[in-house]
């Protein structure tokens, strides 16, 4: 009986997709091309309206945010603006396009509701609320520019389901409704790579703060080892997600991440947090078991419990995996370092795990 | 190859009982077969074995099309949609299912009718049984409805309301698709090409425990604009995990991975066009889709 069901669809699609590329009323009789015409017509007339009427609670506009840029106004600002049938309001924040120069404003803190869909609620319909961060692609000849946004928090689904984690909206276009997806920390790593300039001005940015904010630091979770995540990491340390969930997925990435997929944890917490529904592997190559692994990453090699004890006098213990003692040794190092947020020693860990195992984040 | 076989015929109509019979009568009488369905050959050894079978197989039915489903022929059990599919799927299966099933609508029509064997009791099929399943569906958006009607009629036997041994399944779909106007106006899509339904047989069969014991085949005739036939192999992997592969004629178009019957690891498209659009495999865990570098499908 389940099938079928797989196999209909498959069908509707195929026979769906067949009569995308000539006239769609080529076989229709001239009364049904005129009602079609005509109701084409109408939905776009209320597809408008219904845009302008968001566009009425607006209390930013491109033109307010574009007037303060002239006037060498680039602090953050608070404000609502509509992005087709989707709405963001929160803190907005200056990002320099690495490409032309130009500075525009973009999501920083706050929450989204995606609602665009056709009729029928789509899978990522909701309300995402937490940190954002974008990267822009480059120029495309005669051509629009998209962006990927990432986001950092908790994502309500249209019908309540609740879901914690990180988010990405890749090739969005220009005020075009975004359709954010849950991302691995793997593939938060491939995005850092991809707007690898960006990501290092963005953490450049970020040290300069938690140096500045170093004495007063309070937060219960350690910038340092934040910084040992990448960009994820670097995301949860500015983030203004609620301290448990911060701390949470914080944690949790970060032995997913140390112990090279032997844990489990940013999965067992998704779990927690969104019951039968949250993704079983949500941390992904982080959650698979090594022996199903394809390439360098089949043989995991040996883990390691690791004690070490910070100038503060705090002692913690962590599970690390590694492939040769050279590299363990260097991955021990990067852990005491970032766990104990020994900022002044950052500097020292990517030349120290590019000659020991090869990468500039000790991922062997 | 000969399509018509008298040999091969007389034991489906023996499998299709009283209504094969009159299918082959009225068959023999015009003495005109239809034209031939040729199935492609797929580099799939468990499909190939079964090719020829399901190529008489198939033309047996669209020849026969709604006879081959007349409900008229059985008694009808009256159950709900809910004890249908507990009886038609097993309990096994049904308990490993009964989260999403619950969580989908129910169709507008299903309904059973019993041609050999007795309707099941308090859900549960015992003994040898052939029956016909009818189920229709409706798809709604703002702009368009899709309806399906799907008539699938079954041979296998039931222990203890669990199938087991081998299990044929006839199926026939029909799906129309409407644009739907703002002012509730239906109008049915028109794509130059007649809305045919689609023919299609799956083989399987289960072990004493109602686990699969060879992958489940389905042929499936469509003779639609972009493809003529679409094959699907459905390997168990162990309890919970399948994967299936789907051929769009004799090319394999897409691999798909289901745990627990939601999609779970790597969807993956082979066909050039979604390969081009970016849309070459996509990864989901227990149903939702995840951006991932890796992806389980344990």
């Amino acid at each position: 009986m389940r099938k079928p069901k797989l196999a209909a669809l498959l069908l509707i699609t195929s026979s769906l997709g067949a009569c995308a590329t000539y006239d769609p009323y080529a076989h229709y009789t001239p009364d049904e091309r005129a009602k079609l015409m005509a109701d084409l017509e109408a939905r776009s007339q209320r597809q408008a309206q219904n845009r302008e009427q968001l566009r009425q609670g607006d209390t930013l506009t491109s033109e307010t945010v574009a007037y303060r840029i002239r006037n060498g106004d680039t602090t953050p600002v608070e404000g609502i603006m509509s992005r087709g049938e989707d709405v963001f309001e929160g803190r907005w924040k200056i990002h320099d396009d690495p490409y032309t120069r130009a500075k525009r404003y973009t999501y920083d803190k706050g929450h989204y509701q995606s609602n665009a869909h056709f009729g029928l609620a789509l899978a990522h319909n909701g309300l995402y609320r937490g940190d954002f961060l974008y990267f822009q692609d480059p120029p495309v000849q005669g051509g629009i520019s998209t962006g990927t946004f990432v986001m950092i928090g908790s994502f309500t689904r249209h019908d309540g389901v609740q879901d914690t984690g990180i988010y990405v909206a890749e090739k969005s276009y220009p005020a075009t409704p975004l359709a954010f997806t849950k991302a691995t920390p793997a593939y938060l790593e491939r995005i850092e790579k991809r707007y690898q300039r960006q990501v290092a001005n963005y953490r450049e940015e970020q040290l300069r703060l938690a140096r500045e904010a170093r004495e007063s630091e309070e937060s219960m979770f350690n910038f340092g080892q934040l910084l040992a995540l990448g960009l994820g990491g670097l995301m949860l340390a500015s983030a203004d997600i609620p301290g448990a969930d911060r701390m949470d997925i914080g944690t949790a990435l970060f032995k997913d991440v140390m112990s090279q997929g032997q844990t489990n944890a940013l999965a067992d917490l998704a779990r927690e947090k969104s019951g039968s529904y949250a993704t079983s592997v949500a941390a992904g190559a982080h959650g698979r078991p090594a022996a199903h692994r394809s390439g360098p990453a089949a043989n995991p090699g040996k883990t390691t419990s690791y004690s070490f004890t910070c100038p503060s006098g705090q002692s913690s213990t962590v599970s690390i995996s590694y492939r040769s003692a050279s590299c363990l040794a260097a991955k021990q190092e990067m852990t005491r370092i970032y766990a104990c947020n020994l900022v002044d020693d950052f500097s020292k860990i990517p030349g120290l795990c590019s000659s020991a195992c090869g990468t500039p984040q000790c991922t062997d | 190859m000969p399509v018509f076989h008298f040999p091969s015929l007389t034991r489906l109509h023996r499998r299709l009982g009283a209504a094969g019979l009159a299918i082959g009568m009225a068959i023999s009488m015009n003495g005109a077969y239809g034209q031939a369905k040729r199935l492609p050959s797929i580099a799939d050894p468990d499909a190939a074995a079964l090719t020829d079978r399901a190529e008489k197989d198939l033309a047996h039915a669209i020849e026969a099309d709604s006879a081959l489903f007349d409900s008229g022929l059985g008694t009808s059990c009256p159950l709900g949609h809910e004890d249908i599919v507990r009886a038609t799927l097993g309990p096994l299966a049904y308990a490993r299912m009964a989260q999403q099933l619950k969580a989908e609508p129910p169709p507008e029509i299903s309904r059973l009718t019993v041609l050999s064997g007795t309707c099941p009791l308090n859900a549960i099929f015992n003994g040898p049984v052939e029956y016909i399943t009818e189920t229709g569906t409706r798809f709604a958006t703002d702009s368009l409805v899709i309806t399906t009607e799907t008539k699938q009629r079954v041979a296998g036997v039931f222990v203890n309301g669990n199938p087991i041994g081998d299990h044929v399944t006839h199926r026939r779909l029909l799906s129309t698709t409407f644009n739907r106007l703002g002012s509730g106006e239906l109008i049915e899509v028109k794509t130059g090409h007649p809305n045919r339904p689609v023919h299609s047989v799956a083989y399987e069969s289960r072990d004493s425990d109602s686990r699969p014991t060879r992958p489940t085949v389905t042929f499936s005739w469509i003779d639609g604009p972009t493809m003529r036939t679409m094959t699907i192999i459905a390997r168990t992997l162990d309890g919970d995990r399948t994967v299936s592969d789907m051929y769009q004629d004799d090319k394999l178009a897409s691999r798909t991975r289901f745990k627990n019957h939601q999609l779970h690891g790597w969807n993956e498209n082979f066909l050039p066009e979604l390969v081009k659009l970016g849309m070459g495999k996509q990864c989901y865990q227990n149903g939702q889709e995840i951006k991932a570098v890796d992806c389980p499908d344990t």
